[in-house]
This record gives C-alpha cells, structure tokens and sequence, in this order.
C-alpha cells in the first residue's frame, strides 16, 4: 500500500477567529456545552468535572490552556470528548471549543508546515497546518497537549 | 483450541491452589491417606489433561510426581519433610509449566528437578528423626513380593450419583476396567429404577456389585473409581485372600448369593474362613472393619477428603469474567443514578401514579444493586493459601516455629479490595516473621513458649472489615525508632514524642527499624508503601505493639470501594458529599461567628474545636459565602470543624474516580452523580485535615 496517498481524518473547529483541527482518533464524540462542576484547587483551565453517561470527565478549556483571548460561552460552544494515550492509557479528557465545523480528509501531501518564526508553542504542539477554502486550519497534537496538563505546552523562554 | 487451553489454564490453577491447601495440611498429618489420595489424584488430574490440551511438559513432569504419591499411597515410602519441601518446589514449578509458552529454562527444571525423585525415595528411612513410626509397618521386599503374587478376592460395590452421566463418566468403561484385573462376576441392582414415568433418562439408577478374584493391589482397584469416589458410593473389601473362583461350588455359591439383591459384604464373609489366613498384613486387617460400619463410615470419609470437588460440584456456580462484573457494577450504578433522577422528576412532576411507580422503580433497583455487590464479595479465606505459604516458608529460612492461626477468614470484602489487600498482608506477615518473631533460643531465654503465634484475624464492624495481624513476637522498640528516626533526620533529637507518635514515624516514607537489611523484609518498602496500599483503598492502618509482649497491626477497609454512604453540603453554592462515617454532629452557627474566633478555633458545648473554614480564601475560583453551619469531623481522636453554607441530607453515593488528571487533588477521594445528573464531588476528610493542618 502507498502510504502517500493514504489520508488522515480531522475534525476542525474554532477557538474565536481561528481554526484548528484535531485528528479523529483524539475525538469520541461531541457534547453540548454543560455546566460543569469546579474543582477547588485547580489551574483556572481546567473548568472542573461533568457528567457523561455515569462517569466524571475533567473538563479543560482549550483556549484558556493555549493561553488565547476568553471570550463568553453561547450556544455554539462545545465540549469535545477526547481519547487522549497516555502511556499505556487512554484517558478521557473533555475540551471546550467555540465551535466545531466539520471533519476533513487530508493527504499527506496537503499538510504543510507551520511557519516557526516567532512561534510561542514548542513545536510538536501544532505540527502543521492545511488549508480549506483559502483559510489556513492549525493541526492541534492534542496528544501532547492534554497526557500531561501540568507540563508546559509553551516554549522556555 | 486456545479457548480450551486458557480454560485448561484456569482449572490447572484451582488444582494448584488445593493442592498447596492439601501439602499444607500434609505437614501437620503425615499420615493422612484422605490426603496423599488427594494430592495424588490432582497430579493424576493434571497429568491427564494437561496431555489431552497440549501442555506436554507439564504433563511429562507430573507424571513423575504421581508415580512418587502412588509409592507414597501404597506405603512403600512414608512422607517425610524432604517430600514435601520437593513438592513444594514441583509445585512452584508447575506454576510456571501452566502457562502458554513455558519459558526453556523451566523446561530444563523439569529435568534436574526429577533427577532428584529418586534419591528421595532412598532417603526416607532412618535421616528423618521428626517422622513419626507409621502405623503400617513396611513389608520387606520378599514379602511384598509373595503379597502381590497372591491373588486375593474382593467385593466391591459400585453406587454411581444419578447424576454420573450427566459429568461424562461412562460407568461402562469402568466396570470394563475392573473386569480385565482378574476373574470377576458382575451383577447389576435395577432396584433403584423408578417409574417410567418419572425415569430422567439423563440420570443413573443402577447400581452394581461385584466379585473379584485379582493379583491387584487394593489401591489399584480404588483408582478405577478415582473420578467418581467423590459423589458415588464406592465399596471395596476383601472377602478372602485367595482367589475365590478356584472352587466351583464357591462360583455357584456367590451367584446364588449375588442374586439376592440386599447382598452385603458381611454375607461374603464366610468364605475368608474356607482357608487359613496366610499372611495377612496390617494394613488389610484394617481395613476390613465390620461391615455396619464400613458402610457408614466409608462414605463419610470419602465426603471429607473430597470436601472441595463435592461442593464444586453440588453448588453450580458459573464463571464469570472480573471485567463483566465490573462493567455490570458501573450499569447498576447508573441505574441508581437515573432512578435518583427519577425520583426527582416524579416529585416534582406531582403526578401519583408517577410517583408509585417510580418508588417501585426504587425497590427494585435497590435489590439489583444489593446482589450485584454482592456477587463481587470474596472471602478473605481465598488469600488463605497465600498466607499460609509465606508463613511456611520463610519461617523454615529463619528457622523459627511458628503457628499461623486465623480467626474469621470467611468474612468477605470487594473483589478489588481482597486483590489489592495480599501485598501489604504479606509485608506485614513478613515483617512479622522477620523482625517480630524472635529466634528459638531469645525465645527460650525469656520464656516465651518456643512455638510462636502469628494470629490473622478478620471480622465486621460497621460498613467496615478489621483485618488484625497479632504476634507474640519482640514488639518494638520505641527507643530504637526514635534513635532511628534522629538519625534518619526525621524527627529532631529534642523533640518529645507520645508512643503513639513515634509508633507513627514507623510509617514514615524510608523508615526501616532492622540495622541490616535481610533478604526478607528489608527490600526497600517499609511500612508506609502498606500504609499508602490501604489508604488508596479508603483504609487505614493501626499499630500497637509492647516490648516482648508482641505487636498488632489493624487494618480497616471499607466494605466496597464503590458505594458509601455520605451527606450532601453546600459550600459556596457546591455541592459536596462528605462521608456519613466521618460525621460527629453538625451545628448551627451565628451569622459571623466564625470571622470573629481567634485562631481558627471556636467554643462549642465546652470544648474548643478547631475549625476549616473553606468558605472564603482557599478554594480558588470559588464565591465567597457566609458558613451557616459547622459540620463537626472525627479525626484521629479529636474534632476539627468544616464550614458549610447548607446541610441537604444523607445521600447514598456511588463513587466514582476522578481521573489520572485529577489526582493530585487527594483530599476528593471521587465525585458522584446526583439525581438532577449534576456531579459532586466526594470529601476525603482526613486527606482535607491533614492538608490544611499543614
């Protein structure tokens, strides 16, 4: 088989103006914004726990966490149940997104890399960005971002 | 072929753990036939159908074994220590054998494991002085000889359970097997036949009798029955020490008296006297016991030895995968969960034939929860081999006697609890053994009894399990802790501590109170990797010791991990559970009361308790509210107060992990779903104190 050729499934969605997208895998499905349960004592990303089907889910907001510009929460707003690996696990987390648009196929090929100058986050963070209809979507490795929250996504300055 | 081989695996492993149960109780009653029968059939067992799924090593290996437990039954060789420690080791051995891909290094054990067998069977008379004289004398070789030349005539009386044919024995195959021992009539009783209406065409009812004339030992005659001797009633006795065919008048005689259908062996007897006893062995002189008793003793033992096949068989029981149980639990819970929410909406709602049904809804889905934790209770029993080994074997490598004795092993506690228990009890047995048990001659000198006492006792208290190790031991030694502990830069050398206290510094991360570290206890985890094992259970640890009197250490679980009982607060607006348990009393304050106490600590009924107050401040990104109430906390052997802006009542709880994420937040030992679908989350409230006591 020509691996080349081969596309990858991703789901994009907005964090205000931009766009980004998460590969599918990470994805198990897509819930209605919530209110969520504080947890006392936390970073001020992670908004707390919800309720899905009997279990606890951590909830963090994805773009508090990137470090972005807040904005309120309206009907639009989601909660993306995520599968993150960790290690050996697979680990729920859930992400609040502004936003989800819709899931893309992508050719190796359309994957293009993302410009470093300046870039804030360590590279593995967004390993690359592919463009739909004229708008550059940025790839989210949400792996990294989510297996070990305390650790840094930033770069040391 | 896999699916057969894993569950070869799984009943392997059953036999394994009776037949560890069986050496264990080998040690103490050396002569016990019911037992070396027991082991016997288990290697035979093993060796069968390990050959039949593929498990060839295994099989080639126990076949030496049994071929020693044969000789061992016949009274050729007597069990002596060095027995059994090589069964031990086989058996450790086996452990490996029943495995998919045995490693080539196990394969090689094999072989120089059974090279030793036969230097056992040459060592067992006379090096072993603990042996008691066995009761049967061994016979010289001649005369075994000229015995088993002999031929001897039996009657033997064979009642299969009706329901022997349903378990895929054929009792054809085994009267067939009898037949070809020698010359032998058979008769078969159709008294037993029903009805035909009521004939189960699936079950048995006939029985047979016959009469033997065989140079077979008496033992070979009873492993034809092997399979079956648990459930049927098997009779064997000998009737005459000669072959009885020989004479056709006693041919005639026997069917004569064979056709009357309530035959017994008595009735035979009459023949044994036709010719004078030739030589008679003790051994067959006792078991020709008059017949009234033969018949009711026989089955009796037989039910004994064969306790733990009896009941598998008597109480069916289905095998279950752990991850189906524990998928089933979490779909009970959220069913408890709905039926809540349930409950909440009728109330609301009004409607009354709503109402009714969902209290019914209640009642049922409260009896489902009940049985399903119930199904994942184990007995502690089941960790008993477990316990029983370690204390065997490493009280032989300290050279220390010790008697293990348990007390309320049949208490029973989650699956996961009992699973994750046997580590720190092993430690704490361990440690008991290594540093508590003093050696024979301290013993001596402060005359102790020289056998030393390790008692394990497990009983109910409330929603709780006390598991107790106690030992008549050293006990510990405070002053060497605190020594220990200033060394080890723990406490400082003016520090004043209670016993109690420095009892505690035996919890402390990387305490070890032994000087040099042995090969047993002192690999590197101490006591608090038990303490930290039990707390992640919701338990805790006590320890109590007094110097040469001994040292108890007190283990309390929780009866499920999963369900507790709890009562719902509000702290700013939150909902919070906290455990009933840990509930002393809950008081009403007045408005700013807290705000004025000094130092954290307020006047209640005549006595000062110090308080957390969660309602401004700590907390992060919470709203600040005004305490209304004071939730009073048992903690250790004082109260601590937790400010609360609302009590709204007890509340059953299905507690639920808060995630790898999460998990530094330890004073939450979970969150629960409510009713409404909300979350709350679940207070640990030692965890709390101790975190705000910093």
């Amino acid at each position: 088989m020509d691996n080349s050729n081969k596309t990858d499934s991703y789901l994009t969605f907005k964090l205000g103006p931009e766009s980004f997208a998460g590969h599918v895998k990470n994805v198990q499905n897509i819930l209605e914004y919530r209110e969520v349960t504080k947890v006392p004592d936390t970073p001020s990303y992670m908004k707390g726990v919800i309720n899905l089907r009997g279990n606890v889910l951590p909830v963090v907001d994805l773009k508090e966490k990137l470090g972005m510009e807040l904005c309120p929460y309206t009907s639009n707003t989601c909660i993306l149940v995520m599968n993150i690996y960790m290690e050996e696990d697979i680990v729920n987390v859930g992400a609040i997104v502004d936003h989800v648009m819709q899931v893309k196929e992508i050719t190796p090929q359309e994957v293009l890399p993302y410009p470093s100058i300046s870039n804030k986050y360590k590279s593995e963070i967004i390993p690359g960005v592919f463009k739909v209809n004229d708008e550059f979507v940025m790839i989210l490795n949400l792996d990294k971002i989510f297996s070990n929250l305390e650790t840094s996504i930033f770069k040391e300055k | 072929m896999e699916d057969y081989q894993a569950a070869f695996i799984e009943e392997a492993n059953d036999f394994v753990q009776i037949l560890e149960e069986s050496l264990l109780q080998l040690e103490g009653d050396r002569q016990n036939p019911e037992i070396i029968n027991e082991i016997f059939r288990i290697m035979h067992s093993l060796k069968g159908s390990g050959a039949m799924f593929g498990f060839d090593d295994l099989s080639s290996y126990t076949h030496h074994l049994e071929s020693l437990y044969d000789q061992v039954r016949r009274g050729e060789i007597l069990i002596n220590r060095a027995i059994i420690d090589f069964t031990f080791e086989s058996v450790d051995h086996i452990k490996h054998l029943i495995s998919f891909q045995p490693d080539e290094k196990y394969i090689k054990n094999s072989q120089s494991l059974i090279k030793r067998i036969p230097g056992l069977l040459m060592a067992t008379e006379g090096d072993d002085k603990d042996i008691q004289r066995p009761i049967k004398s061994i016979n010289t070789e001649k005369e075994a000889q000229q015995k088993k030349d002999q031929k001897k005539s039996y009657f033997i009386r064979f009642r299969p359970d009706t329901d022997i044919l349903k378990d895929g024995t054929n009792p054809l195959y085994l009267i067939d097997e009898l037949v070809a021992m020698g010359t032998c009539i058979v008769k078969a009783r159709a008294v037993n036949i029903p009805d035909f209406n009521r004939l189960d065409p699936l079950d048995c009812f006939i029985s047979w009798d016959f009469v033997l004339a065989t140079k077979e030992d008496p033992s070979n005659i009873e492993d034809v029955f092997i399979f079956v001797s648990g459930t049927s009633e098997i009779e064997i006795k000998e009737i005459a020490d000669f072959d009885i065919f020989e004479k056709d008048e006693n041919k005639a005689k026997l069917m004569a008296l064979l056709a009357c259908p309530d035959v017994s062996s008595s009735d035979l007897n009459e023949f044994s006297d036709q010719q004078p006893i030739l030589t008679r062995t003790p051994d067959l002189i006792a078991e020709e016991e008059p017949t009234e008793e033969a018949e009711e003793v026989t089955p009796e033992i037989q039910e004994k030895s064969n306790l733990s096949s009896t009941k598998k068989m008597r109480v069916s029981t289905v095998r279950v995968k752990a991850e189906n149980l524990d998928n089933m639990i979490n779909l009970v819970s959220e069913l408890v969960t709905m039926q809540a929410r349930l409950q909440n909406i009728a109330q609301e709602n009004g409607d009354l034939e709503l109402i009714s049904f969902a209290e019914n809804f209640q009642k049922l889905s409260r009896q489902f929860r009940d049985l399903s934790f119930g199904m994942r209770l184990v007995p502690i029993q089941n960790l008993y081999i477990k316990f029983q080994r370690l204390v065997h074997d490493v009280s032989k490598e300290l050279d220390k006697d010790v008697d293990f004795v348990t007390e309320g092993l049949e208490t029973e506690l989650d699956k996961n609890v009992i699973e994750h228990i046997s580590e720190p009890i092993l430690h704490i047995l361990r440690n008991s053994l290594d540093h508590g048990i003093e050696s024979k001659e301290t013993r001596q000198e402060l005359n102790k009894p020289e056998r030393a006492t390790i008692q394990l006792k497990a009983h109910y208290s409330g929603a709780d399990v006390i598991i107790q190790v106690t030992d008549d031991g050293a006990g510990i030694d405070l002053e060497g802790v605190r020594h220990s502990a200033i060394e080890k830069g723990l406490i400082k050398a003016t520090t004043k501590l209670s016993s109690k206290e420095i009892l505690d510094l035996l919890f402390e991360p990387g305490f070890s109170t032994k000087q040099d570290v042995s090969n047993l206890s002192g690999r590197g985890v101490g006591m608090d990797v038990v303490k930290r094992k039990i707390e992640e259970l919701r338990g805790s640890v006590e320890l109590h010791s007094e110097k040469e009197k001994g040292t108890v250490i007190k283990i309390r679980l929780p009866l499920t991990l999963s369900m507790i009982d709890g009562f719902l607060v509000k702290i700013r607006e939150n909902s919070f559970i906290i455990p009933l348990l840990a509930i002393d009393k809950i008081h009403e304050l007045k408005t700013g009361q807290l705000d004025k106490a000094f130092n954290h600590i307020i006047k209640i009924e005549d006595e000062q308790v110090p308080f957390i107050n969660l309602m401004n401040g700590s907390f992060d990104g919470f709203q600040d509210k005004p305490a209304k109430y004071l939730v009073l906390i048992n903690f250790e052997n004082k109260k601590v107060g937790l400010a609360v802006n609302e009590v709204l009542g007890e509340y059953q709880v299905v507690l639920k992990p808060l995630g790898h994420l999460l998990k530094t937040k330890d004073y939450f030992s979970g969150a629960t779903i409510m009713g409404d679908g909300k979350v709350a989350l679940v207070i640990d409230t030692n965890k709390l104190i101790q975190q705000f006591a910093k």
